[in-house]
This record gives structure tokens, sequence and C-alpha cells, in this order.
């Protein structure tokens, strides 16, 4: 079996790509077909063989919509970094057929939908390509959680789904003290990698500097993804005069692991899937730099291995705020609470690049046969489709040797034998 | 003794654009230069897009070898779909392909979905584009755009060949024009869809001091842009700033572009732009977006225009930056009108095209090193 991997837009996708996907081209049962020479817009499975897959990203940014509309057309293996869409996407897609396409992978429709068809939008953007993923691979376990749970009695073509920690290699030298280590630096640098949304509470951050008795001790280092996002994020800051704030733009997880040889401490205050910590908050654990985090996006993470912070919590003394006030008062006054040994040992358990490899490797190898079918369907669709695309123009009997010397004429379109093994049958 | 020339093209009727031009001034040349030449073109629509197949295939079901007794020499086609013609050699002076297939993909000025009919079609035509295009005996593209593209979708190599302005050196220079402040005007030119951002300069005629205009040149060919733009005009109070002159003469087009404060050209990606040029030649500033494409290979920002971020408010901005500021306006003009003379894009520019597109005639042939071919 072989993987198509385009060369994805984003950083975060392209990071995924470069630390599992790349050291793989080896491996015996599977060619990992690689980046730049397989562009995704000439890139046609029907030409390829039915044992070729498509491995698509699905990432919440602007920068990728072409991928987004592609994972359609082209449904494959799906690495997922977020479940949530922050819009319908292309607009091509925003009266997607993909409810029906489905159904005729399923057998459950014998003919093509009308042209004119018109689709409810879907309730949450993102169902579509969750939907057309054969195996979705989630980067978050608590997108993985909510896909299961929103998964159930919706049709889709996972034939199953899995979890995949980032990878992510300690970059911390022991034999190199860190520079909070070596004298406590004035002010205080905190870093920040989430966007100026709810689900980052970057807000809660901000107020509870503000009520530390001298914020001048602090300094805000916020590295944001795109340039547009600056002015926003200054906009956000504004709120709060009196906290230093850097803000950087072009976020990537190698300029934040860059970032992260600066900081003194670095909050992952993400709240719910709304706005994941994705590869930042390992990368912070792996540099040995005390992490300020809260569930349930980091749930998972031991006990003592970064200061944990209830999001939403509120308690006579203050809740959530006053516990972000003292966690950083205490790192002012250089008591930590933080077991970084214990932090590094979690990321080498749980996020060696070495590790997830061969996890990436299982996973394909255990569902080879399911995703060997998911390809025969699929190419029996495409043929379908040609076939039916065809009838739909009328071609003119003159047209007819053209068409042959173009090889535009409809191929033979292998019956469905038995029923269908694609996904759950919901 | 001359060759015997078809130049193709496709028309869709009613709307005229760049590849007329490109295509009138071609036969032209050609002629001037002895050579027997005539056009062919057909009909072209968008939509429904299943048709473009259809429309594909007609080119290639003729024979373009030989009319009235006589062998045709070459073929150069143009656009989506003239490289589908055959019977002749054939060279390529590509304006561009179908770009809904490519670059606009997943656009909102593309329309194929995710319906394993729309990917179909596309798969047959992208296929179908680079056979079409790799049996040209000579290609070439009319920008480092365009030729990039081929590049990056077909993996063909493709020279450029830039066309030369279609009115020759006709075009000219009044570095102060207007008497007063209030006959100031900018400049819009080309068909008018969305494509051409239009509405980006209409939006920011609030913002823009009061006393310059806009001055709207070029046809609708988009189904309700006309709609649109007038909502827009009314909806900002500006009906008495814009002016939509619809297709003008040589003589008039002229005039406006030698009497105007500066040019807004600000297209997604465009292919080339003929706006571009003819602004420059006539010592006007461009406002061209950073996403203009072709537009770039000559605009420089603060050297001969402004390039902005394609937002209405940035548009404002360099407007009211030209407005206040004669000395730097002027000094863009002449750098712009300098440029295109040091380039040869008047008269002389055309030996270039003619001797590329003809170069299959020569034996031996291939196709000539030219500056800024894409790698």
């Amino acid at each position: 079996m072989r993987l198509a991997v385009f060369n994805p837009a984003n950083s975060e996708a392209r990071y995924f790509t470069q630390h599992v996907l790349e050291p793989l081209p080896q491996c015996k049962k599977f060619l990992i077909g690689l980046g730049s020479d397989i562009n995704p817009l000439t890139y046609f499975p029907d030409n390829q063989d039915t044992k070729t897959c498509v491995l698509h990203h699905l990432v919440d940014d602007i920068t990728v919509r072409t991928e987004r509309l592609l994972l359609g057309a082209i449904p494959g293996v799906t690495i997922v970094h977020n479940i949530f869409m922050s819009s319908h996407g292309p607009e091509a897609i925003i009266n997607s057929a993909f409810s029906d396409t489905i159904s005729l992978l399923k057998r459950a429709l014998t003919k093509f939908p009308a042209r004119s068809k018109e689709y409810p939008r879907d309730k949450y953007y993102g169902v579509r390509e969750l939907s057309l993923s054969l195996l979705p691979i989630f980067t978050d376990p608590t997108m993985h959680a909510e896909f299961l749970k929103r998964s159930v009695g919706v049709p889709n073509l996972a034939v199953t789904s899995a979890y995949l920690p980032w990878p992510v290699t300690i970059s911390y030298q022991r034999h190199v003290p860190r520079s909070s280590e070596i004298s406590h630096l004035n002010p205080l640098r905190i870093g920040l990698s989430c966007g100026v949304r709810l689900g980052g509470r970057a807000h809660q951050l901000m107020r509870a500097l503000s009520k530390l008795n001298n914020p001048s001790l602090v300094k805000v280092v916020w590295l944001v993804p795109h340039e547009k996002d600056v002015s926003l994020t200054r906009e956000f800051c504004a709120a709060w005069p009196n906290i230093l704030v850097e803000i950087k733009s072009g976020r990537t997880p190698e300029s934040w692991l860059e970032l992260t040889k600066t900081l003194d401490v670095a909050v992952h205050l993400h709240f719910g899937m709304f706005e994941v910590p994705g590869p930042y908050l390992p990368i912070s654990l792996g540099a040995g730099v005390p992490c300020i985090v809260s569930s349930p996006a980091a749930s998972y993470l031991p006990a003592g291995a970064a200061i944990f912070i209830r999001p939403g919590a509120i308690s006579s003394g203050g809740g959530e705020v006053a516990e972000l006030r003292f966690a950083i008062s205490e790192l002012l006054k250089a008591e930590r609470n933080v077991n970084t040994e214990l932090a590094l040992d979690y990321v080498a358990d749980n996020h060696a690049p070495q590790i997830i490899q061969s996890e990436f490797l299982s996973l394909l190898e255990d569902n080879r046969e399911a995703l060997i079918n998911a390809q025969i369907k699929l190419r029996d669709l495409r043929l379908w489709a040609r076939a039916e695309l065809l009838a739909e123009i009328k071609t003119p009997a003159v047209l007819d040797d053209v068409f042959s010397e173009l090889g535009w004429h409809a191929q033979p379109t292998p019956p469905f034998k038995g029923d269908s093994v694609i996904g759950s049958n919901a | 003794m001359g060759a015997r020339i078809l130049v193709l093209g496709v028309k869709v009727p009613f709307t005229s654009g760049g590849q007329d031009a490109l295509m009138r001034s071609l036969v032209r040349e050609l002629a001037a230069r002895g050579h027997t030449v005539d056009t062919i073109e057909l009909p072209f629509v968008v939509e429904p897009k299943e048709q473009l197949i259809n429309q594909a295939a007609l080119w290639r079901a003729w024979d373009f070898g030989r009319f009235g007794g006589q062998p045709v020499d070459l073929l150069i086609a143009t656009k989506f779909p003239s490289y589908y013609a055959r019977g002749a050699i054939k060279s390529v002076w590509l304006v561009h392909e179908h770009r809904a297939m490519y670059d606009l993909y997943a656009s909102r000025f593309s329309d194929f979905s995710d319906d394993a009919r729309d990917e179909a079609l596309r798969e047959m035509l992208t296929e179908g584009d680079k056979r079409m295009l790799a049996e040209c005996d000579y290609r070439a593209a009319i920008s480092n755009n365009v030729a990039q593209r081929v590049k990056t979708f077909h993996g063909l190599q493709c020279a450029t060949i830039y066309p030369p302005l279609p009115l020759g050196d006709q075009y000219r220079f009044n570095p102060q024009p207007g008497n007063t402040s209030s006959d100031a005007y900018v400049l819009s030119v080309g068909r008018i869809c969305s494509i051409k951002r239009v509405d980006l300069m209409l939006k920011a005629m609030p913002y823009i001091r009061s006393g310059v205009t806009l001055k709207i040149v070029g046809t609708p060919d988009e189904p309700g842009i006309m709609r649109y733009l007038q909502n827009e005009i009314a909806a900002h109070n500006i009906s008495s700033r814009v002016e939509f002159l619809g297709r003008v003469s040589d003589e008039k087009l002229l005039e406006l572009y030698a009497n105007a404060l500066c040019v807004y050209y600000a297209p997604l990606d465009e292919d080339y732009g003929y706006v571009t040029l003819e602004a420059l030649a006539s010592g006007k500033p461009v406002i061209a977006g950073t996403d203009s494409g072709g537009v770039l290979e000559f605009v420089r920002d603060r050297e001969n225009g402004l390039v902005i971020q394609a937002t209405s408010d940035n548009v404002a901005l360099a407007v009211n930056e030209l407005a206040a500021n004669p000395a730097l306006t002027e000094k863009l003009g002449r750098n712009g009108r300098a440029l295109v003379q040091d380039l040869g894009f008047t008269q002389r520019g055309w030996d270039d095209v003619i001797n590329g597109l003809l170069s299959p005639l020569s034996s031996n042939s291939c196709a000539p090193s030219l500056p800024g071919s894409a790698a």
C-alpha cells in the first residue's frame, strides 16, 4: 500500500509531516510518497492504483482551503488538527453534496443527486470533513473524544479513528541551564501561543497579571500565527495598559521552540475543544519551560509536571484569575512547584517521534485491508461519476473520435460487490 | 514568402478584454511582416461548466490543416481551449487556461465542488490540457505568472513573451493633469467582474478626498455584477463621484490615461494586464494589490506605483497619498514611463513575439531562450 502525502501549506501540518512521515519512506509495507513532487491539484487517483491512499491534514486555517476541498474530492487518511472549523470553507463546498456522496458509496442511493439540489448547512463546521475521512487521526485527545461522541449515528466513511500525539523531540539540555535558572530574570517572560478568542483564556491571564502587586515585573511575549493577527491582538491587549506585551507574528512549531529558549514560563490555558494547545504545549514541556496549563485540554498530564489551573473556576477567592495570579506570583518568587524532570519524562514517553512514527505505521497496517477496500469503492464511484457526467453533457456523435483520442469516454464501471464495508452504516 | 497562419482564440460575445486587443495586434503585426493571416474564434461559455468538455472537443474535432485547397502553415493558439486545435504546426501564446481548475480552485472564483462529477470533469480537462500543451511545437506564455502556472500544474516549460502595447507608442504623457484638484480622477480599466475587484475602489471612494472622482472603463461580463456595484454606489452615496464609461474608443482611452491622477488596477492574480503597461506608458502610477500576479512583474512599490494589501481602506490611503503629493505622483509616473520604454513594449517588442511564435517553421526549431522564461 502506498500513501500519497500532499505538501501541506499550514505550518503545523508541515511540522507533523516532517517529524512523522518524512522519516518513513523506507517502510516495507507502505511507500510514503511525499511533498513537493505531488501536486494536489493534478493528482488523480484514477491514474494511480487502488492501493494508493491520499493523506490530508485538516487544519482550521485559510491557507488550506484547497486541501479542505480536495479532502472531499479525494477522501483518504486525515490527520485532524482541529475539528471545529471557523467557516464553511471555500464557496464551492458550502452546498457540498458530501452526504449524498457517502450514501452513493454505501449504496443507499442508486442515482446521483440533481445538480440543483440544495443541502442544509452543517450543524457545526467540520462535519463534512470528518464524515469524509477514511481514517481520521486526531492530534488532540479531547477532539478525538468529541468526534467519537458526535459521530454516533452519523453516516461517515471512517474505517476507524485514532489519537496520535504530536511528535516532540526534547530540546532541553540538562548541562545548559536555562537563563531563568542562572539569574532571576526581570521581568518574568511569559510566553503565549493562543489566539484572542475565549477558548484561549488569554483574557484571564491578562486580568491576573494586572492584579499583581507589581505588574511591571512581568512581560508577555505573544506569538500569533499571521501578521494580520497582530493588530487584533494589540487591540485586545489595550484593555490592560499596565501589562507589557510584545506581539510577534509568524507562529510555527519551530518559531515557538526558538522562543521557549527565552521564556521563564509558558501559558497554555486552552479551554475545551474550541482552541487546542496543538504542538505548542508539548514543545514547551520538552524545552523544560515551566508550564501553566488548564484542563481539559491538558488533563492527561501527570500531576506535578505543570501548574494546573481550573478553567472557568469561580470561588470566593476569585477562581481562575486568582489561581493564575497566585501561580505567577510564586514563579516571581522562584518557587515554581513544577517538576520539569517529570515533564521531560512525560514528553519522552508520549511524544518521542519514533514512538509516533511506529504508532502511525501500526494504524496503517491494522487498517490496510479496509483502506484498500475503501479505495476500490472510491475508484468505482469516480468511474460512475464520469459516466454520469458524460450522460449529462450529451456529447454529439461527431465528437466521438475526439473523446476516444483524449480518453474521455466512459469506462466500464465495476459493479459494487456485496455490502459496503466503508465506515458505519448509520 | 510569408506563411499562412491562423490565430486561434475564444470569444465571449458582447464583451471585450485584453485577449481581443492581443489578437488584433498580433494579426496586424503578422500581416505587416508579409504573412497571410486570419483569425478563428469560437464562442466560449463558462456555465454550465460541464459544457467545457464539449467546447474543448469541438476545437479538437476540426482539422485546421487546410482551407481553400491551401495548407495552413502554423496555428497560434491563445486561450483555453483553443490549444486543443490540430492539423498543422502549433504554437501557443498562452493567455491562460481555465483558471477555475487551477490557481483559482477552491477560491470564490471557482465553481468546482467536491461532487464526484466535478472531480471527473476536472480530471478529464486537466489531463487534456497537459496533453494538448505538451504537443505544441512551441510554448510561450504572456507573462512569467502564466508560465509558472504551466510549470506548476503540468510540469511543462514555457517561455515568456510579454505582449507589446496594443497602441504602440501613442500613449501620451501628461505629468500634471488637471488644472485644479477638482479635475482629478482615478481611472479603472478592464472587464467588470469580481476578480478585477473594482468594488474595492468603489468602497474606497467615501474615504478619498473630495474632488477626486472615479472613471470606470469596461463592460460587465458577470451576471449581477452591475447590480452589486450600483448597490455599493447607492449605499455609499457616491453616485456623483463615479462614472461608468463602458467601452471607449482608442483615442478616448489615450486621453483618459493621459489625464488621470492614477490608475487603479488590483485584480486577483492577474495573468498579465495590459492596463498596467498602458498606465505606465502614460506616465501614471498604478495602484496594485500585493496579490495581483502578473501586474507585479512591472509595478514596483514606490518606484512606479503603490502596491497595497487589497482592501478598500488601503486603496483610499493610496489614492489620498497621490492626490496630496503631486511631486510623488509625477515621479512615479515618470519612472513607469521610462520602464515601458526601456523594456521595448512599444512597437519594437513585436519582433520578439513573432520570432518566438514562428520559430517552429524554421528547420530544427526550438524554443528561443528568452529573458524571463519560467525555469
